[in-house]
């Protein structure tokens, strides 16, 4: 989408919650604010209109408000919330695992066609994107003004993984779907076209290696559980790793203690994990943990074909069982 | 060698009692943990179990459709079945991980199915996880 296209979508988005909060159908609303810098965005809950201005839609809303709806569970408040078609998933299995009402929820869907991953962007330049003045897009590049020449970059190498495998289709159980042209039909044939990212190199690997590999990423873990607190479907109210008894792993970062953390983290979230990328996207030393969830989604589907954040009505397999799933014990 | 062992208290540990009583003979690897169910097993007791340096852990269960409670055991099939897969994937042989059904009445079974635990790890080549030295089960 040009940059007109999201100054056009922003308008029409604040009308649209205009709206929403005078006619009083949500108590509030969490949309993206402009963050720190040109390129950043950060969360922002609304509940006056005179807070209207700060509402913002772009190509760098790449995080996953649904995250904030886990912590809102259980008060009566309607709220509102943009999504994009990703984020829909999350929010699907926090409905089916009880953790908001629908009828407290409005969402908000809005036509989005890739959000930029500035860190990949970066990596990309080779320099800092504060340095530059304005990304447009020219499809199928991003042109780069910087202050003294254009960088062209393919636009397909900055966006996370979860857009490659995104239809940018409006969901069913959005209440609304903000879209402003059909250009955006183009766009999903070029997207799809692309190759999947290549999810397991690990494959060629023995044990030893595969368990080397894991613990060279495992040792530069700090325990600073971003990964946990970030994931929008790891909801337990009281975590099994915050206990001060019963201490199932020690408190300290340990190469064979965050070797548990993360593979139970990654288990307990495995009928949950929509592949949203956030924990993998707020990891501060770069552990590739969705390579361990899309893992377990892939043998998941596989074994019980089973997929998360489809369908509401769809039961979770672990919490249900047939006489006939298969048997590999004696 | 080391193995731990949850064993569910109404089939699988009465077996291994039955095993006892009966005088079978099976190998001295393994640390027998008393469970309610075999669906109490949570990843992390397995997880923590390999992380410390043992070489493998066995689950233990009633029959399916044998499960005191009713169905608890066939949660636990679903559950192990992916957890080998992850076992797997992030660097630990899935044969280090065993679940067998064992009912009260399977005496032989049970120092069978130990003799089958040792003789399956005894062929592996890959080496566990690194063992701390100086810390016990």
């Amino acid at each position: 989408m040009k940059n007109q296209s999201y100054v056009e979508l922003t308008n029409i988005l604040k009308q649209k919650i205009d709206r929403l909060l005078s006619e009083k159908i949500v108590d509030y609303m969490i949309v993206y604010e402009k963050g720190s810098l040109w390129f950043k965005t950060r969360p922002k809950m609304i509940r006056k209109q005179t807070d209207m201005e700060k509402v913002i839609w772009n190509r760098y809303c790449q995080f996953n408000l649904s995250t904030f709806l886990k912590s809102l569970s259980g008060k009566d408040e309607n709220i509102g919330i943009i999504a994009k078609k990703c984020d829909l998933g999350s929010i699907v299995e926090l409905i089916k695992n009880n953790q908001i009402k629908k009828e407290n929820l409005y969402i908000l869907q809005v036509a989005c066609d890739g959000v930029i991953n500035w860190q990949k962007l970066e990596n990309l330049l080779g320099t800092k994107v504060a340095k530059a003045i304005e990304v447009e897009e020219d499809s199928p590049n991003l042109v780069i003004k910087m202050p003294e020449r254009n960088i062209e970059v393919l636009k397909n190498d900055c966006l996370p993984d979860k857009c490659l495998i995104c239809d940018f289709q409006p969901s069913p159980y959005a209440n609304d779907f903000l879209t402003i042209v059909d250009e955006k039909i183009e766009d999903i044939k070029e997207i799809k076209s692309q190759p999947l990212p290549n999810l397991e190199p690990l494959d060629n690997m023995s044990y030893e290696e595969r368990l080397g590999y894991w613990l060279k990423h495992f040792s530069r873990c700090m325990r600073c559980y971003a990964c946990r607190n970030v994931c929008p479907v790891c909801y337990c109210s009281t975590c099994m790793f915050d206990g001060q008894e019963g201490l199932w792993i020690s408190k300290e970062s340990k190469t064979s203690d965050n070797y548990v953390y993360h593979l139970t983290r990654a288990f307990h979230v495995a009928t949950l994990c929509v592949e949203c990328g956030e924990c993998q996207r707020v990891c501060p030393v770069n552990i590739p943990l969705m390579k361990l969830n899309s893992k377990l989604a892939k043998e998941i589907s596989d074994t019980f074909g089973y997929q998360a954040g489809l369908l509401i009505d769809d039961l979770s397999p672990f919490k249900t069982y047939c006489q006939e799933d298969p048997d590999e014990f004696k | 060698m080391e193995i731990v062992a949850f064993c569910c208290q109404w089939c699988s540990y009465a077996g291994a009692d039955l095993a006892g009583t009966s005088r079978l003979k099976y190998p001295a690897d393994i640390r027998i943990i008393k469970i309610p169910c075999s669906s109490r097993i949570n990843p992390t007791f397995i997880l923590k179990a390999l992380s410390k340096g043992v070489d493998g852990v066995m689950v233990a269960g009633c029959h399916p459709g044998d499960c005191h409670y009713a169905t608890g055991n066939y949660f636990t099939r679903r559950r192990l079945t992916i957890l080998k897969r992850l076992l797997e994937f992030s660097g630990i042989n899935p044969e280090r991980l065993q679940l067998y059904w064992i009912s009260a009445a399977e005496g032989g079974k049970f120092a069978e199915s130990v003799r089958d635990m040792v003789s399956r790890l005894e062929r592996l080549q890959d080496k566990p996880f690194p063992r701390n030295p100086g810390i016990s089960l």
